[in-house]
């Protein structure tokens, strides 16, 4: 008698084949799926590294201050004038910039800080440029020598809000 | 049948696995960099309060750094760490600095607190204050016993503080007063704000914040009178004098003249050249009203310079030190310089019409004597504008000789000088050339006389 041998039919291997391409094409969506939100995610981080850095700046500037001289305390305004360690007078406001404006096609700012060395002159080298595409920007005094600010930074990226409250360190004098 | 789709489904769930392993660590990285500015600050602050706790803890009298300064090092917290030293401030009682460097994730950054222990039992809530606060570089991190650059540092910022505290109060007041941002601005002495571009429409939400106005400031109201203080005080004969302490403010008031008062000279100067070049002859009744602005603005920037050397002299000798002493001279030097620039500018625009030989031109056109002779006197009387103007300037360069300045002060001041002494011996040998020809035509137009009266004679004679 003739021994039968236990084997794959055609049938079981077609339907092996069927599933793993149907696995595999699930498998090839998911990760495309997964790559374009992980890549939106990154930009966004990027974004996010690069605002940030930008206001590490502005931090470390208005930390340094004395007082506030304005908004004075509880306003809002979008631009501040504070005293730095050195008694300068110093001031953080918007300065439209157009070809950022044209080529994100809504109007944004420049972030620019000039401080005054009591020289009566004006001088470049005491305007800096902190940001160069800012939607908006406020300063909300909490007390003389604490602020809050709020802006939103925007690129082709998207756009991303910033918050942080901010307490003036050289009291100094002030008691 | 099984293992070959096992192995399949572990392939694709490790491939799955390390892609989305590799794909959230470049994320966690690029976002753990930019937290680790405010972490180190949070650091260092938690370092300080430490410190401050301490301090607060034992009398002034026990802190633990009266004898020795204090030092921690390598300090776990938040995944990094921080060393710490204290030391007392050097000639400052209940001073202390405090030094604090972290390092978290390959990055270090050092901090910096000078604080003042105010030594009141009755107000134990209020003993430490803040005189400053700097952000530092790593390698500063002093070692204790050893010399120590960033406390010199410090000293200087804080002279340059001290030294411009009643100017600053002075601006601070003056701007606080001031709604528009380009009204602060200016009177910041910064450039002015560019306007929008019309054609892309702000939001409303931005309009709205820009048309609001600040606060007015409320304002006290003046003592009534019989709430005033009836004594004298003290040596009532001696009136107040007003330099001793409002040097810095009448300086700083006094500098944005100068600087004001010199530019408008020039630039009524160009306006009235302007005028003539544009015009020509027709153009001088209209220049002449800009040549009077620019005569009364001359005027009064040599006024404003000197008055403002003078009071700098009171300012200097009552400065609370040396380096607050450098910083009023170097300040002073500087605007004294940007005006006696401004006036050499405007000398300059003048004589931008004697370029490409055209003053020897215009005297060669002349073929009589008595137009030479206008011409030499006008140009003598520029030769003797230019020479007192010359002599001014090299006045107001004197006085501020000894001041302190930087070198590209001393070089614009230079050059000033020598570009307005150019021009004096330009216009000298203009002058000079008028002169010449003036002899010469007098000699000819005598000739020509002789020769006339000559022949007249003759043809009388011949009459006769």
């Amino acid at each position: 008698m003739k021994k039968l041998v236990a084997g794959t039919t055609m049938v079981e291997l077609l339907v092996v084949i069927g599933l793993i391409g149907l696995i595999g094409v699930a498998g090839m969506r998911f990760f495309t799926s997964v790559n374009t939100s992980q890549k939106a995610f990154s930009q966004q981080a990027i974004l996010q590294m690069e605002s940030r850095k930008a206001f590490d700046q502005i931090i470390d500037q208005i930390r340094e201050g004395t007082d506030v001289i304005r908004p004075v305390t509880g306003e809002t305004l979008h631009y501040m004038v504070f005293r730095d360690l050195i008694n300068q007078v110093s001031m953080l406001y918007l300065e439209p910039n157009k070809e950022e404006s044209n080529r994100l096609k809504q109007r944004v700012y420049r972030l620019i800080s000039y401080c005054n060395d009591f020289s009566g002159l004006y001088k470049k080298e005491n305007e800096k440029i902190l940001h160069n595409s800012i939607k908006q920007v406020r300063f909300s005094s909490l007390s003389p020598s604490s602020v809050q600010v709020n802006a939103t930074v925007v690129s082709d990226k998207g756009e991303y809000q910033f918050l942080a409250h901010v307490g003036l360190l050289n009291v100094g004098g002030i008691e | 049948m099984a293992l070959p789709f096992t192995i399949v489904a572990m392939v694709v769930v490790i491939g799955f696995i390390m892609t989305m392993s590799r794909l959230n660590q470049g994320v966690k990285t690029q976002i753990f960099h930019t937290n680790n500015h405010q972490l180190s600050f949070l650091m260092a602050y938690s370092a300080l309060s430490r410190v401050c706790a301490k301090m607060h803890a034992f009398s002034w009298a026990s802190r633990p750094f009266a004898a020795a300064p204090y030092a921690e090092n390598k300090v776990a917290l938040q995944g990094g760490h921080y060393d710490l030293l204290v030391e007392n401030s050097k000639n400052r009682e209940f001073q202390a600095d405090v030094y604090v460097r972290t390092h978290l994730a390959g990055i270090s950054r050092m901090y910096f607190w000078r604080v003042r222990f105010n030594d009141d039992l009755l107000d134990v809530s209020n003993q430490i204050f803040v005189e400053a606060f700097l952000n530092g570089d790593p390698k500063d991190f002093p070692v204790a016993g050893k010399a120590n650059p960033f406390a010199t540092k410090v000293e200087d910022l804080l002279a340059q503080r001290s030294a411009n505290q009643k100017k600053s109060d002075l601006l601070a007041r003056e701007v606080i007063k001031l709604k528009k941002p380009n009204d602060i601005i200016k009177e910041l002495n910064g450039r002015p704000i560019e306007a929008p571009d019309g054609s892309l429409p702000p939001t409303p939400e931005d309009l709205a914040l820009v048309a609001r106005v600040p606060v007015p400031l409320p304002e006290m109201p003046t003592l009534p009178g019989s709430e005033k203080p009836s004594a004298p005080g003290p040596n009532p004969a001696l009136p107040p004098s007003p330099y001793d302490s409002m040097v810095g403010i009448n300086m700083n008031s006094q500098m944005s003249k100068v600087v004001k008062s010199s530019e408008s000279a020039f630039q009524n100067t160009d306006q009235a050249w302007k005028q003539i070049e544009e015009h020509g002859v027709g153009g001088i009744e209209a220049a002449r009203e800009s040549w009077i602005k620019a005569n009364e603005a001359r005027e009064s920037a040599f006024k404003e310079m000197g008055n403002l050397i003078s009071d700098a002299k009171s300012g200097i000798s009552d400065a609370p030190s040396t380096a607050a002493a450098e910083a009023i001279e170097e300040m002073v030097s500087q605007t004294i310089v940007a005006g006696i620039q401004n006036l050499g500018k405007a000398m300059d625009r003048g004589m931008d019409q004697f370029n490409d030989d055209a003053g020897l031109n215009y005297l060669g056109s002349l073929q009589t004597a008595e137009s030479v002779a206008k011409l030499a006197t006008d140009w003598e009387k520029a030769v003797n504008g230019i020479t007192a103007e010359i002599e001014r300037m090299t006045s107001l360069a004197n006085q501020i000789g000894s001041f302190a300045k930087a070198p590209e002060v001393e070089a614009a001041l230079t050059e000033t000088l020598a570009q307005a002494q150019a021009n004096l011996d330009e216009m000298k040998a203009l002058v000079e050339a008028a002169k010449a020809k003036l002899e010469e035509l007098i000699k000819k137009e005598e000739e020509e006389a002789d020769q006339q009266m000559q022949e007249e004679q003759e043809g009388s004679g011949d009459g006769a």
